[in-house]
């Protein structure tokens, strides 16, 4: 398969350089969802109460104060 | 200013012009007398009261003739008034538990800045500036803090105003520290995660009923990196505001995902092209 050596150790940091760069996509990713994510279920039982202090009156709207 | 405190004015307000009203002419006071037989219950009476403060206010004290009924009866609503405004209280938890009243409240420019006007944003409380536009809310956004001293919370409160400037067909719901305490004790595993700003998505329907994202930027460790995200989050709520699917545009856009994500990310530049983006 390999004709040398060097064939094998160019393949092997090859495939060592692909995996280190899916790692790291992988582990940005990770970071970016954590940071910035979509409602999951566990977000879901936050969001509901969160509405319902918002039905309920316990928090209104900021209002946004400009200098006249 | 809190809900107690406007709703004491009001009611102030509403006592005095009543029994200025009590002076005037028979004739003028038709529209008092619609007011004297409002219904007894508290709320009903704040709802009645309020409207003939505007008519009754207007009228020209030097019309003579008072007519005692009309004085009478005016004593009495005065009366009824009172003691649903005296104790702060009840007006306060009253406050809580009505929308509408706290809307109001809140619609009330605060006494310690009288050079200053108080714009509503929210849709719900109505136009109150020029620049307001007439769109429907897409989403509603809360920030949670709950008070660490964290860089995040520090560039959150400077840009708030900032954010809500660039956000303002939505409203923003800004918990106090109290709330953001009580809501991260009910959901532990946020501790720490906070500031958050958690946006929900007021076109969810079906059998999901809460759609949107939310933003952990206690995570962060420096401002700058704070700033970064929390432009991300301005620049990705306006252009995404008439998405027909947010939570695949959050997936694409924001988590990186496929072939041009991992270039990006490989890039070295994921913060910067979402910035560009």
């Amino acid at each position: 398969m390999f004709d040398s050596f060097g064939d094998v150790l160019g393949g092997a940091v090859a495939v060592v350089a692909i995996g280190y760069l899916v790692f790291e996509i992988e582990q940005k990713r990770k970071k970016l969802r954590t940071l910035f994510n979509v409602i999951n279920a566990d977000d879901a039982v936050m969001f509901g109460q969160l509405e319902d202090m918002v039905a309920i009156g316990v928090i209104i709207p900021h209002h946004r104060t400009v200098a006249a | 200013m809190t809900a107690a405190a406007t709703r004491t004015g009001t009611s102030g307000r509403a006592k005095h012009a009543l029994s200025a009203s009590s002076k005037a002419a028979p004739e003028q006071d038709a529209a008092e007398e619609t007011a004297a037989s409002q219904p007894e219950g508290a709320d009903e009476q704040r709802e009645g009261v309020d409207e003939p403060t505007e008519t009754v206010a207007v009228q020209p004290e030097s019309v003579d003739g008072p007519t005692e009924v009309i004085a009478a009866q005016s004593e009495s609503i005065a009366e009824q008034i009172e003691p649903s405004a005296a104790p702060v209280e009840s007006v306060a938890a009253l406050g809580e538990s009505i929308p509408e009243l706290a809307e109001a409240s809140a619609a009330t420019p605060k006494a310690g800045a009288p050079e200053a006007k108080t714009v509503a944003a929210s849709p719900e409380t109505g136009p109150a500036s020029p620049d307001t536009r007439d769109e429907k809310p897409r989403f509603r956004i809360f920030v949670i803090d709950s008070g660490w001293n964290h860089p995040a919370s520090k560039v959150l409160n400077e840009n708030i105003e900032l954010i809500h400037a660039l956000t303002h067909e939505d409203p923003i719901y800004v918990l106090d520290r109290d709330q953001s305490v009580a809501l991260l004790r009910k959901n532990k595993r946020l501790i720490g995660h906070d500031p958050i700003i958690a946006v929900h998505d007021l076109t969810a329907s079906g059998f999901r009923k809460h759609l949107g994202f939310r933003l952990h930027l206690g995570l962060l460790d420096g401002e700058a990196d704070a700033l970064s995200a929390l432009k991300m989050f301005a620049r990705f709520i306006n252009t995404h505001r008439e998405s027909q699917n947010l939570e695949a545009d959050v997936r694409r856009k924001l988590h990186k995902q496929g072939m041009s994500g991992a270039i990006e990310i490989v890039g070295g530049a994921a913060h910067h092209v979402l910035m560009e983006a």
